[in-house]
């Protein structure tokens, strides 16, 4: 038996007031179905503000079996210390020393009022730095120049860089006339110390002005799930020569423990080209290109969710270590002598200065 | 003049905004090509687990553009949105700095074949597949190396259009009401724990090489979205006409960093026939 669908004819109504009842009434049940599937925010409270941290660091964070870290653990001892009374500079208290268990520069709390960092990693290691022995007449001086944000001179037929912050950025430009201006001397060298990091394009950008060709000069690695061993496979990083012109003579890095991040990937980045050589104390690591996240309450934090190692395999978390190691002397130190730029100076023309 | 006022802010309060236009007027044939343009306002909802557990909200502009191919038996429909905004939090909106610059654009084809008219062809049923594509790339303001977020859909459905001829008392009037689900999509997203699209790890391949690794089959037990529109088209003695459209658009996808957004759009175009 048929079965016809009748459709009965509309009511005699004013039409746009049809329309209007007719687009009130989907208006109402489309923002019901809304309101259906999109859960309502999290709640803002203390607890539940500590739980959402330590949730997305347990599946997010890249370096717990790296660093032997019991995360469950921490969440034992620090969940006790967290109640919906206390107040906003208790409970930032509180989640800052959690965060500080996984010792990683990389990881910040970061609320209105502060921000917190670790530095643990470079304590008891010598500073192997001294910016003002750096301004005195026997480097830097007083006559430098300063080329975008690379402090540049000349040291005893050696080109000088300093580069304090990857954060600062360099162009072309920059690096085309400090190539050129050193282009007669026996090499050059870039000192990187105290550089805490920035900006990786920078990094790329001076590293891509030194290789003779392309060259796989690290390797990167993902968090791809929830456990704290899901990662992809090793992905190569290429980089190829570029620019108009390739600095092919003997450069030296200058690296200390302070040297951060973006200074570490410099450091691993240039260490693959065969003219390259890294003088100093091992960099302070900080191998991830860390993300954000927030929380209810308007905090936010940063934290590792990849990592990353040299060509070779090493771990770039815990730094990458100079080809030479040296320490700056106490001895050279009251003579106003840096020792590790005279090294790199040696290393460069084979002799020592006066 | 109280009455004309009363037509006048029900016109302007009743912004429509049709991706699937049919225009009817009374006497004339509707079939021929057509071009449609204009602006509108989308309200906008998104929350992202893969860069906040909060939800955004927002308001955003949005340009619209579509061209129709309509005849007898079928038509063939494609349009173009174009929307950006700035949404935030509503837990700590004075709070936090937190924001998001929303772009995202949306293309559409869809074929409408007719199935059924009643009412001396008053009342007509359209059934049709639907092939619908959008981007979305959202940039967080307080966000480093994970700023942004780019989500990239294509996906098939069937969709369904009634179309309704409504006499008023000077004016003849077309209101359509079209609904769309897609079945299969192929969607890109940020990997678990970084914006870089999954599976485009390898900067040694193409960008296009790694869009296409990074896409990801998926059906209904991952995705779902709905697509609705009601749209009002008010005909002029040329052929052309005035359109009057609101869309309501929802969509969510689970497999991991949980999305899911609704938006609410008006728009008022004018479509010009060729």
């Amino acid at each position: 038996m048929k079965t016809h669908i009748k459709l009965h004819p509309l009511p005699d109504i004013n039409p746009l007031r049809f329309v209007m009842y007719a687009l009130m009434i989907l208006m109402a049940v489309n923002y019901s179905c809304e309101e259906a599937f999109i859960n309502k925010d999290p709640v803002n409270t203390p607890v539940n503000n500590f739980e959402i941290t330590w949730n997305t660091l347990n599946e997010k964070y890249a370096y717990f079996t790296y660093k032997n870290i019991n995360w469950d653990s921490v969440y034992m001892a620090y969940r006790p210390k967290i109640n919906d009374q206390m107040n906003d500079r208790e409970l930032f208290k509180v989640m800052a020393d959690m965060l500080d268990e996984l010792h990683d520069g990389h990881v910040n709390l970061t609320s209105e009022f502060d921000h917190s960092r670790s530095w643990n990693w470079k304590h008891n290691s010598p500073e192997n730095f001294d910016l003002s022995l750096l301004h005195n007449g026997r480097y830097l001086g007083n006559d430098y120049r300063i080329t975008g944000p690379l402090l540049n001179t000349v040291i005893d037929s050696v080109g000088y860089i300093y580069y304090s912050s990857f954060i600062n950025d360099i162009s072309s430009d920059n690096i085309d006339f400090l190539i050129d201006q050193f282009s007669d001397l026996k090499g050059i060298i870039i000192d990187i110390r105290n550089n805490g990091g920035g900006n990786t394009s920078n990094s790329d950008l001076l590293v891509s002005r030194f290789l003779d060709k392309t060259r796989i000069v690290q390797y990167e690695y993902f968090k791809t799930g929830p456990g704290h061993n899901d990662f992809s496979n090793l992905q190569p990083i290429t980089l190829s020569p570029a620019g108009e012109k390739q600095y092919k003579k003997p450069v030296v890095v200058i690296i200390n423990r302070s040297s951060y991040s973006a200074a570490t990937d410099f450091a691993c980045k240039m260490s693959v080209i065969p003219n390259v050589t890294l003088i100093g104390d091992t960099t302070g690591g900080g191998g991830s290109s860390p993300i954000n996240y927030e929380l209810p309450n308007g905090w936010s934090f940063r934290f590792s969710s990849n990592g990353s190692t040299t060509p070779g395999g090493l771990n770039l978390e815990n730094g990458m270590p100079p080809n030479i190691h040296q320490d700056m002397t106490t001895n050279d130190k009251m003579m106003g002598i840096d020792s590790i730029v005279e090294k790199a100076i040696r290393v460069i023309t084979g002799n020592k200065r006066n | 003049m109280q009455h004309h006022s009363g037509k006048i802010i029900y016109i302007s309060f009743f912004l429509f905004i049709s991706f699937w236009i049919n225009a009817y007027p009374q006497q004339q044939s509707l079939e021929g090509i057509y071009l449609n343009a204009g602006p509108g306002w989308s309200y906008y909802k998104v929350r992202d687990e893969g860069m906040s557990p909060l939800l955004y909200k927002g308001s955003a502009g949005l340009v619209n553009l579509a061209l129709y191919d309509i005849r007898k038996k079928g038509r063939h429909l494609l349009h173009a949105n174009f929307i950006y905004g700035k949404i935030k939090p509503s837990i700590y909106p004075d709070l936090s700095q937190s924001y998001e610059n929303l772009m995202r654009i949306d293309i559409d084809y869809s074929y409408q074949r007719f199935v059924k008219s009643w009412h001396s062809g008053k009342t007509v049923l359209f059934i049709g597949l639907n092939w619908q594509t959008f981007q979305t790339v959202k940039k967080q303001a307080v966000y480093s190396n994970n700023a942004f977020n780019n989500t990239f859909v294509t996906s098939l459905g069937p969709s369904i259009m009634v179309l309704q001829r409504i006499t008023g008392e000077k004016r003849n009037y077309l209101l359509t009401f079209q609904a769309s689900v897609p079945v299969f999509a192929l969607i890109q997203r940020p990997s678990f724990a970084f914006s870089i699209a999954d599976g485009a790890y390898n900067n040694s391949y193409s960008y296009f090489n790694n869009f296409l690794k990074s896409l990801r089959p998926t059906t209904l037990n991952h995705y779902q979205r709905i697509n609705t529109s009601l749209t009002l088209f008010y005909m002029l003695k040329n052929g052309n006409a005035i359109k009057l459209g609101y869309n309501w658009d929802l969509y969510n996808y689970m497999p991991f960093n949980h999305v899911i957004s609704g938006s609410h759009e008006l728009v008022v175009a004018t479509v010009f026939k060729f």
